[in-house]
């Protein structure tokens, strides 16, 4: 398959079009987006191929795939965590169960999770939490902890700085967990 | 009952393998969190030989069956410093708790729980699987 997009070098700030052609390729996004379908594009744009179109389409496709990757694979580390943990005393201490609720409020939270920031390593707490930790030094660290009554905990550490408390787990991960792990990347870009 | 020297030891056994990354070597905060109690379970290790730590260890994990994967060994005194308290807590012999966690709040739990790893160093027991 030849590559379906190039850049316009032509304009001034070059934007991806078509190959061979100078149509934009996100006017075929606009069109879809718009409830218009491939023929009505092509139609408008006889300038670009059929084929050509369906390869970008199948770019979109690999390239989401590998967006999706990383939360793929939380989720089946999830699951494993599950299975390990939900019989009581998991941890020799006298744990809590990581209980179904839990499960489902975790796989929840993954799937909120926007894929343009760090994944999380996983792990059960033996209060019955499932929790997700994005570590990169002993003192740049945020951790959330995801309960089976859909309550998120977090706690994070950026050097002298702290921050902790308990926010509702809804269909959006919450505006201060993203910020604190956005800031812990930051830090670590900065290094 | 014996006061504890801030330079001494203080084991956490590890009898989970969630609690601690292979990949980065380090204990994860979940290792500390002390639930169902408000104290946090550990051994003084001050002064002892590998042996001895690691026999303490199985006396934990053997009678559930369970496999002893390591420890996290903090010094009284870097737990202090966090506004932890240490005391003895004995028996079984050598027995202590880590004192000073907050009650029903789990995000105070949780960051109290993140801070401990930073004065900890993880020790693995080689033969584990």
């Amino acid at each position: 398959m030849k590559t379906p997009i190039a850049l316009d070098a032509g304009s001034p700030s070059p934007k991806p079009v078509f190959a061979g052609t100078q149509v934009p390729a996100d006017a075929f996004i606009t069109y879809i987006r718009d409830g218009k379908t491939l023929d009505d594009f092509l139609r408008d744009f006889p300038v670009v191929d059929r084929q050509v179109a369906l390869d970008f389409l199948d770019t979109l496709v690999r390239h989401t795939t590998v967006l999706a990757q990383p939360r793929a694979e939380m989720l089946d580390e999830l699951y494993d965590i599950y299975l390990d943990c939900r019989e009581r005393n998991w941890d020799g201490y006298g744990a809590e169960p990581i209980s179904y609720d839990a499960y489902l409020a975790a796989q929840k939270f993954i799937e909120a999770w926007p894929l343009n920031l760090p994944t999380a390593e996983i792990s059960a707490a033996a209060n019955g939490e499932i929790s997700f930790e994005w570590y990169r030094a002993p003192d740049k660290i945020v951790s959330v902890g995801v309960s089976g009554d859909r309550i998120l905990s977090y706690a994070s550490i950026f050097g002298p700085h702290k921050a902790h408390g308990t926010e509702p787990l809804t269909d959006e991960i919450p505006a201060v967990v993203t910020a604190h792990v956005q800031r812990l990347t930051l830090l670590q870009n900065a290094k | 009952m014996r006061s504890i020297a801030p330079e001494e030891a203080r084991a956490r056994f590890l009898i989970s393998s969630r609690f601690f990354s292979r990949g980065s070597n380090r204990v994860k905060a979940d290792a500390f969190i002390p639930h169902p109690f408000l104290e946090l379970s550990v051994f003084r290790t001050h002064g002892l030989a590998e042996a001895e730590v690691w026999s303490i260890g199985d006396s934990v994990a053997r009678p559930q069956g369970r496999t002893l994967y390591g420890r996290a060994e903090v010094l009284a005194e870097a737990v202090v410093k966090l506004g932890f308290g240490v005391v003895p807590a004995e028996p079984p012999p050598l027995h202590a708790h880590i004192t000073g966690w907050p009650a029903d709040d789990r995000g105070a739990q949780r960051i109290r729980a993140v801070e401990l790893p930073a004065a900890a160093r993880l020790v693995f027991r080689e033969q584990a699987p």
